[in-house]
């Protein structure tokens, strides 16, 4: 059997701070790096689906993300970041019917976090 | 006889030469005999490297489509193998042919790996982007306006492969020779000569003694490498500043505690500052745009008197060089001002080795404190 879906990446520039037990870090920016595996029930355009992943990644672009609405109440952490885009991308995805299978959110080349649906 | 005593002897006026004497003059000694040296171990290193690795080169690409074909030209013709190059032109929102002259040079060069990405508007997130996609064992950037001597690539490698302790390195930048050739302009010309000369200066002579103590202030923007092993512990690139590149040698030499070199065997050709020029000009245009609004004004109060007038109006074309004239005066007063603050610190009751320890200290301090908070993380 064969499994087929796509995969594409993007890039988000965005300055966070982090408080890990107790500990407050200084406000720092990253680039990030962010790899969604998507599967769509028919044949769906590059740029539909980079559009549609585009104008959920715009709202945190640029920005001081401890300062956004998602954040106010979690810190935003690259484990709470990769949770909040999983939920609001595979959303977003849904209304052009396509379905986010993984997403990969990498701080730096060498520190990723990933979240996937699991295998039925 | 100390030092005091000759100072107070020789009086106030050498003091203003006694500042370019310990500040310029003698460093400058010194950095002509450690650079002797160092040319010297540089001729004893030559050797060739048997297996060359893998590299990445990242060449950020805003609007450069005037530029991008020969600069991918440059990597192709380099004595480095093709087949051991990855090239990623990280695009950051241009909105010119840029991407044509990939194309264009993609077909041509079909043995060299070239791969485009888009990312958001900034030098330092292109780099960022680029540097996920970078797997070569150094990863190294250059700018697209300019392009790679032949022997640059290779030179660079090799000195990382033979210097272990070498984390980072930059190239040496010069201004294209032949666009200083062909510049037809006489005065365009000699200013592009300064350049020219200023550049190998600031590469060959001030950098390359920061680098023989590990002390260089900043790599090169337009020509940079990394052990990729060693970028990747960085923060990488800081997009929140415009001066990424001093930002990443801080990185490396503190917060890492990595070495920095200049490499003097890899140059790259960039671009004349046009720009600088240009706005140069537009300046010097402003002062005397200044003047004659004042021209204009003084010739009202001069109504009284006529021949006065007459004269004066006729000295208009003086306007054009009136503010070198000011440069000039303003030069000679600044000397007056150095003489003058001399005279008065005589008058102070403080001994001269009380002023030198309250200078130490002050400067020791100043010193400390950008490294204070951001690297103690």
């Amino acid at each position: 059997m064969t499994n087929e879906q796509y995969t594409l990446t993007f890039f988000l520039n965005a300055a966070h701070k982090v408080v890990i037990d107790g500990k407050e870090s200084s406000q720092h920016p990253h680039t990030f790096e962010i790899e969604c595996d998507i599967d769509a029930e028919k044949f769906t355009e590059f740029e539909i689906m980079e559009n549609n992943i585009n104008s959920v990644l715009n709202q945190l672009n640029d920005q001081y993300l401890n300062d956004l609405e998602p954040f106010e109440k979690q810190i935003p952490t690259l484990e709470n970041i990769s949770r909040f885009l999983f939920t609001t991308i595979s959303s977003n995805l849904a209304t052009i019917n396509c379905h986010l299978l993984k997403i990969k959110v990498a701080e730096s080349p060498v520190r990723a976090f990933t979240i996937k649906i699991q295998d039925k | 006889m100390n030092l005091t005593n000759f100072v107070t002897q020789v009086g106030f006026w050498a003091s203003w030469l006694l500042i370019p004497l310990i500040f310029e003059f003698i460093p400058a000694m010194y950095g002509f005999f450690t650079l002797q040296l160092e040319s010297r171990k540089l001729k004893r290193n030559h050797k060739k490297i048997k297996k060359l690795p893998r590299i990445s080169l990242i060449i950020p690409v805003y609007n450069s489509a005037s530029t991008l074909f020969n600069c991918i030209k440059s990597v192709n013709e380099s004595s480095y193998p093709n087949k051991l190059i990855k090239i990623i032109i990280a695009n950051n929102q241009s909105t010119d042919q840029s991407f044509n002259e990939y194309r264009r040079a993609r077909n041509q060069f079909n043995d060299l790996l070239i791969q485009w990405i888009n990312t958001t508007k900034g030098k330092a997130r292109a780099l960022n982007s680029a540097i996920y996609k970078s797997d070569g064992k150094y990863i190294i950037n250059i700018d697209s306006d300019g392009t790679l001597q032949k022997e640059a690539l290779l030179n660079m490698v090799t000195n990382f492969e033979l210097n272990p302790s070498v984390d980072a390195q930059t190239g040496t930048i010069l201004t294209q020779k032949n666009s200083i050739r062909t510049t037809n302009h006489h005065v365009l010309k000699f200013l592009r000569r300064n350049e020219y000369l200023e550049y190998a200066q600031s590469f060959l002579a001030g950098r390359a003694i920061e680098s023989a103590h590990n002390r260089l202030f900043t790599m090169s923007g337009a020509f940079s490498a990394f052990r990729r092993d060693k970028l990747l512990q960085t923060k990488l690139y800081n997009i929140e500043t415009v001066g990424e590149d001093i930002d990443m040698t801080f990185q490396i030499r503190y917060y890492l505690n990595g070495k920095v070199m200049l490499c003097p065997q890899a140059i790259f050709s960039g671009s004349s500052q046009k720009v600088v020029g240009f706005s140069f000009l537009i300046l010097y245009a402003l002062y005397v745009l200044i003047c004659f609004l004042n021209f204009i004004e003084i010739q009202y109060y001069l109504k009284a008197f006529p021949s006065e007038r007459k004269f004066y109006l006729s000295q208009f074309y003086i306007l054009l060089t009136l503010p070198l004239y000011y440069m000039l005066c303003s030069f000679i007063q600044f000397i007056g001002i150095i003489n003058s603050m001399t005279v008065t610190a005589t008058w102070k009751a403080s001994t001269p080795r009380e002023e030198e320890i309250r200078f130490i200290s002050i400067i020791k301090k100043d010193l400390r404190r950008p490294f204070k908070g951001y690297y103690d993380k």
